[in-house]
């Protein structure tokens, strides 16, 4: 399954497909590069900068541990 | 299915049935304990979101600032039915009038809360131009309102309060369902996921009651008991959406 998948596949219960899709290919964009071409070592960085939006849509304690989930994907 | 829609469900079903066969006592009787109950369960549900989330959370701040303000329109509702039930009379102005317009602030605040902080996710709202276009519309409709109905009831002889409220419930009903209706904007972006339903059910909710509300002020009929019971299940509904988004 390609890194993009399995990102969008983790945040989609939680933000809803749509979102899911939009928010990884905003915060792939302003790491410079396009969602397709994410790879594993992107995703430390990527979760990263996803923090700040978990925090303010689910809460400190779900966004900790989503950005350790995706790191970790 | 959740117990609340369960209980909203049962609760409309029933209106239903009342509405066009009971008597004018019973109807009272049963729209204004339907509207306490219904604000305690909303209330109650907010108040559960809210606390799920830890001290200093950003969406901890909205939903208190909810939860707040259904607590108030809670208090004011049960002073309503004690006039309305005990002491069947209908005063207006009355005590619970001062509640019914306080409740509105921290409304106000949890639901532009609620927008400034999906503004600060960075993700896409849509287009400056849409939401121009959704402000001036929502001016323009207002304006009418004003100079249509609310104008002249400024220019009464009735007391300072009175005119205040006059004027003062349907505008800010008319602001909640303006913020709101960013909200359900956002919500359609969110489409699919937990926290859209949440948000959905909740402009829903309010915009249900500043349409009863809007319609009451210029003619109170029974019916729109319904509508306001309605919203507050709706609102209530929202709390447990977003309770269920953090449980996932």
């Amino acid at each position: 399954m390609e890194i993009l998948e399995k990102v969008q596949n983790y945040l989609s219960p939680l933000l809803g497909a749509n979102t899911a899709r939009i928010a990884v290919k905003t915060f792939s964009e302003r790491l410079g590069k396009k969602p397709e071409t994410l790879t594993r070592q992107d995703l430390p960085v990527l979760a990263q900068s996803m923090h700040g939006m978990l925090k303010t849509l689910c809460g400190a304690e779900k966004a900790d541990k989503a950005i350790k989930d995706i790191a970790a994907l | 299915m959740n117990w609340i829609l369960l209980v909203f469900i049962f609760l409309l079903g029933t209106g239903f049935f009342i509405y066009p066969l009971a008597a004018l006592q019973e109807i009272v009787l049963f729209g204004n304990l339907a509207k306490v109950f219904s604000l305690f369960v909303a209330a109650s549900s907010l108040t559960s979101t809210q606390n799920v989330f830890k001290t200093g959370d950003t969406p901890q701040k909205a939903w208190t600032s909810l939860a707040a303000g259904m607590w108030i329109w809670f208090f004011a509702q049960v002073i309503f039915a004690f006039y309305k039930i005990v002491l069947k009379q209908s005063p207006y102005p009355s005590l619970a009038d001062i509640f019914f317009v306080i409740a509105y602030f921290p409304l106000l605040v949890g639901v532009a809360l609620l927008i400034k902080d999906f503004r600060s996710t960075g993700l896409p709202m849509g287009s400056k131009n849409s939401y121009l276009l959704q402000a001036a519309s929502l001016i323009a409709f207002y304006a009418i309102i004003f100079f249509w109905k609310l104008k002249d009831l400024l220019m009464t002889n009735d007391a300072p309060f009175l005119k205040f409220l006059n004027v003062g419930y349907p505008t800010f009903d008319f602001l909640l369902i303006a913020m709101t209706s960013v909200l359900i904007r956002i919500s359609l972006v969110l489409r699919g996921g937990s926290l859209a339903r949440s948000w959905i059910v909740l402009g829903l909710g309010f915009t249900l009651v500043g349409i009863a509300d809007i319609i009451f002020a210029y003619q109170p009929l029974p019916f729109l008991d319904m509508l306001f019971f309605s919203g507050y299940f709706l609102i209530g509904l929202a709390g447990i959406y977003q309770l269920r988004m953090l449980r996932q």
